[in-house]
């Protein structure tokens, strides 16, 4: 399979200040180590804060990395400056969560498209209008404002935008957690159709376990800045091994888990809440290890046996 | 140009009367000279704070006259500026009466003071439409110079942060400790007192709008600070948009539903800022009017405010012009919400 | 036996600008202590609106055109606002999606549970009572002493149950009590609310846009679309066998029931908004079974099995053949 892009030790952290003005670090992203693959689509799960959102603006690079390296198509873009990174952006784009915040208010559908389509003015109206209705948007709604569409047009528009420079590698960050359940059915299928229209290759984030089994092909899990566990969506299904995928799988099917709460300083990043955790747990944070073909996990005592 | 009118008519009437107001007066400034009866600085000696001339139709006699005419006026105690209307002299008012350039006017040696003189016997009606020019200028120049400084400065400032940001921020904190009225004076005091009048014009409108950019600045920054992080902006970028662009048209176009509002509503204060100068006499100089100085000679003396109440039209051309430009900016304010096209 | 809740043809109107605009209409359920009814639906449904005109905490554009809400056999409809606040806190408890919403950020847990308390105790005896609570929804007791921000977004809302079955009302209503959690919380405190119910013996009214959660959950399911319940009755029925095209449908957007590859089986459209409804039954422009009459009347709730469903398709027999 072919690599499209790598994710190499990246780290972010945030300096943030308290209220007393001391620094404190947080760490969204801890040297994470990831890979996607050309025409597939890589599903990333976790629950508010794990740093999925982060890694997918790291990925584009629209957030700077602290350490490490990004590799698109081979390139690290890590050392490109902001103007080279530019010739660069129209291959990989991103749809945000919230359609009401990622479309300017002030312009109409049409200048939205058109911004990011190359070419010649008329060119630019003729590909725009087909991207419309390769969205299920209609011809009118060229001189639209975000604001008199729905929210399911919003994301369909956005959608759209983001396919103007024909980018290989699209970043879905929850783009359907914000809908009701008939429209995320309609958004889903537009994914499925444009990802086959178009051979994109998605990173698609979401906190909903259930559509990323929908959509995925492989699911990265991730907690608190790191990366668990990742494999194959219908082995993470049915046979994660890391305690925290498990417990997300089991929710995602109502079944609650018991939940431990350790004062827990060190060590692995799970290890306040695992139900198995043992001495070395506290110690130090597990490497992501393949314990199978295409199966990675963080974890010093990995649950059942995958192989 | 007419959607935008329709919008603002529909949102709030009161806006769309100011408007048409605002338009009114800015028309009559611009044909002062053409509006007015008189040059401003023209001089009737032997009529001065005469009250206002009444027009009339009927005449003495009962008779009806189609075109309005006034009476001649009679001095009838210079020393306490008492006026009597002359029945037997008759004038009636045309068009084009004194030459081609004022529309109108009485054939000498008839008068016609529609808001009556002042001290030197100049005709108020016609200074307060050439005082119009200065005044009504003022602000609309003032606030285009620190419109532009602010979204300039704030906005280089919000977007590239860093160093840049700090000491730019640093230099707004220092401009917005100045006592800034105090400034005004010293400034004032350290010209020449004796410059023209268009240089002292020009003057008093850079000092105030070099004053006002700072807090527009400030608050320019801030919302672009904030507009940075919002998605539509992280989208525009990632489709790979110059930094230019990005600040022309999805940034600094979402500050205007605050700037256009914030500006309009600042407007009174260059108004009002050059009338307290007047106050002072250090704004615009005798002869030539504006609705600061002309207001200037009534205050502390209350004697002319008996005797001539009509020296304060001035003060209700200010007071009208101020509310206008409240009512329309908040009207402006709603209109500029893209959600509400 | 009395029911302990019984909401009978309650229809609600917004009074704005021109015309009033039509919200809820001919919306019934019932709810027996113990029991579960979960009120499914999509935004914009009117789910929400039926909860707060059940306890009248409606936005002051809304009006109660008709209908009648009787709680353990009292009639709500008609009491005073000096009374309703009786009513709410002491026989009612509520739970609402954005837990930090509704807690002051300057008091301590311990205080605002100790200050939802009605009746008349010692101080002494009001501390015991908070810190059962606390206990019954597993927090620790030290967390008497917490302010909000100390707690998570989980331990926020077992504060806030607490807050509601202080004075051990007899109905609960939740209102998408964990759509703000994640995932392994909000299974967590759905779990706990179940053991609760069954504990106190409450009827809980519980509001859900998520229909296979309300499955998981509920004992009856009533489904709602455009401010018309379309489909009641015990969940497995309404779950495994819907009767109505709207919630067939409904059922058949999740994306689990589909394998890797295949395309979901949505519904086409938008829900309607309510100042312009569709003529006839309001879901005919999205569904896939409509006839001739849906586009001019409005259908009533016919009884099937052990449901009620409001389609013409399983009543009024006379034009049932299927046509586009």
């Amino acid at each position: 399979m072919e690599t499209l892009w790598q994710l190499n030790q990246v780290t972010k952290v945030y300096q943030l200040q308290d209220p007393f003005g001391r620094t404190v670090r947080v760490e969204a992203l801890a040297s994470i180590n990831l890979t996607g693959h050309r025409g597939q689509t890589l599903g990333l799960v976790g629950e508010s804060g794990s740093g999925k959102s982060t890694l997918g603006k790291v990925l584009l690079r629209l957030v700077p990395p602290t350490s490490g390296q990004i590799f698109f198509r081979g390139t690290d873009l890590t050392g490109l400056s902001e103007t080279r990174l530019r010739l660069w952006r129209k291959n990989f784009q991103i749809v945000f969560q919230d359609p009401y915040r990622s479309l300017n208010p002030r312009l109409t559908a049409g200048d939205l498209l058109m911004e990011g389509i190359p070419g010649s003015y008329r060119e630019r109206v003729v590909r725009a209008r087909d991207l419309l209705l390769k969205v299920g948007l209609s011809r009118e709604d060229f001189y639209r404002l975000p604001h008199q569409f729905s929210g399911g047009q919003r994301q369909r528009l956005a959608i759209a935008r983001a396919l103007g420079p024909g980018p290989e590698l699209l970043v879905c960050d929850e783009p359907t957690s914000n809908l009701d359940l008939s429209i995320q059915a309609q958004i889903l299928n537009l994914f499925l159709e444009l990802k086959q229209d178009y051979a994109l290759t998605y990173l698609f984030i979401s906190h909903n376990l259930k559509v990323v089994e929908f959509l995925a092909d492989r699911i990265a899990v991730m907690y608190r800045g790191h990366l668990v566990e990742v494999g194959p969506t219908a082995l993470i299904m049915k046979k994660a091994c890391h305690p925290y995928s498990r417990a997300l799988v089991a929710s995602a099917r109502y079944q609650p888990t018991r939940m431990f709460a350790r004062p827990v300083r060190a060590g692995c990043c799970y290890a306040s809440f695992c139900p198995r955790g043992q001495s070395q747990c506290y110690q130090q944070q597990p490497p992501l290890q393949e314990i199978a073909p295409d199966h990675q996990v963080a974890c010093f005592l990995p649950e059942g046996n995958a192989s | 140009m007419r959607r935008f009118w329709q919008r603002l008519w529909k949102k709030s009437k009161p806006a769309g009367v100011a408007l048409i107001v605002l338009f009114l007066l800015y028309a009559t400034a611009l044909l002062a000279n053409f509006l007015s009866p008189y040059p401003y600085e023209r001089q009737f000696r032997e009529y001065s704070l005469c009250p206002p001339t009444r027009i009339h139709f009927i005449d003495s006699q009962g008779r009806f006259h189609l075109r309005p005419f006034v009476y001649g006026i009679t001095v009838v105690n210079p020393a306490f500026k008492r006026y009597r209307e002359d029945h037997t002299r008759l004038y009636p008012i045309k068009f084009f009466a004194e030459g081609r350039r004022r529309i109108l006017g009485v054939e000498p040696p008839g008068k016609i003071f529609l808001l009556g003189t002042d001290l030197h016997g100049r005709d108020i009606f016609s200074r307060i439409l050439h005082g119009a020019r200065i005044s009504l200028s003022i602000g609309l120049i003032g606030v285009s110079i620190s419109f532009l400084l602010g979204l300039i400065i704030g906005g280089v400032s919000g977007y590239f942060g860093g160093r840049l940001d700090t000491v730019l921020m640093r230099l707004v904190e220092i401009i917005m400790t100045f006592p800034s009225f105090y400034l005004l004076l010293a400034l004032r005091a350290s010209f020449k007192p004796n410059i023209s009048s268009l240089q002292l014009y020009l003057l008093i409108v850079i000092i105030m709008s070099l004053i006002g950019w700072a807090s527009l600045a400030r608050i320019i920054r801030g919302m672009v600070l904030s507009l940075k992080e919002e998605e539509f902006v992280m989208a525009s970028r990632s489709l790979g948009l110059s930094t230019f662009r990005i600040i022309t048209r999805h940034i600094l176009p979402n500050t205007f539903s605050y700037t256009v509002t914030a500006l309009t509503l600042s407007i009174p204060g260059y108004i009002l800022g050059e009338s307290t100068l007047s106050l002072l006499g250090l704004g615009i100089q005798e002869p030539y009017p504006s609705w600061g100085n002309m207001l200037s000679i009534c205050v502390g003396n209350l004697r002319i405010l008996t005797l001539a109440p009509w020296m304060l039209t001035p003060g209700l051309c200010i007071f009208v012009t101020v509310m206008c430009f409240n009512f329309l900016g908040d009207g402006l304010r709603e209109v500029m919400d893209p959600r509400n096209w | 036996m009395e029911k302990t809740l019984v909401v009978k043809n309650l229809a609600l109107a917004f009074h704005q600008e021109r015309r009033p605009v039509t919200i809820l209409a001919g919306v019934e359920f019932e709810i027996s202590s113990g029991e579960t009814l979960a009120l499914v639906g999509e935004s914009g449904s009117g789910k929400t609106l039926t909860a707060l005109s059940i306890v009248k905490l409606l936005p002051p554009q809304a009006r109660l055109e008709t209908g009648e809400v009787r709680l353990n056999g009292q009639s709500l409809t008609s009491l005073s606002e000096r009374e309703m606040e009786n009513i709410r806190g002491r026989q009612v408890g509520l739970v609402f999606q954005e837990p930090s919403a509704y807690l002051n950020p300057v008091f301590t847990i311990g205080n605002q549970i100790e200050e939802a308390i009605k009746s008349s105790l010692s101080r002494k005896e009001k501390k015991e009572r908070v810190a059962q609570m606390l206990a019954e929804v597993g927090l620790d007791e030290k967390h008497y002493w917490h302010y909000p921000h100390q707690l998570s977004g989980g331990m926020q809302q077992r504060a806030l149950i607490a807050m509601a079955l202080i004075n051990h009302p007899s109905l609960l209503i939740a209102d998408e009590p964990t759509t703000s959690l994640d995932v392994t919380t909000a299974v967590q405190i759905i779990s706990l609310i179940k053991t609760l119910i069954k504990k106190h013996h409450l009827a809980l009214l519980f509001i859900s846009h998520d229909i296979a959660l309300a499955h998981y959950f509920a004992d009856r399911m009533a489904v709602m679309y455009a401010g018309r319940l379309v489909e009641i009755g015990p969940t497995r029925t309404v779950f495994n066998s819907p009767r109505h095209p709207y919630t067939e449908s409904l059922i058949a957007c999740l994306p689990e029931k589909y394998k890797p590859g295949e395309k979901i089986r949505a519904i086409p459209g938008t829900v309607p908004d309510f100042a312009n409804l569709p003529s006839g039954c309001p879901f005919h422009p999205r569904c896939h079974r409509r006839m001739e009459r849906c586009f001019r009347e409005e259908p009533e709730m016919f009884p099937v099995a052990s449901a009620l469903v409001r389609c013409f398709l399983y009543g009024n027999s006379v034009a049932t053949e299927p046509g586009n």
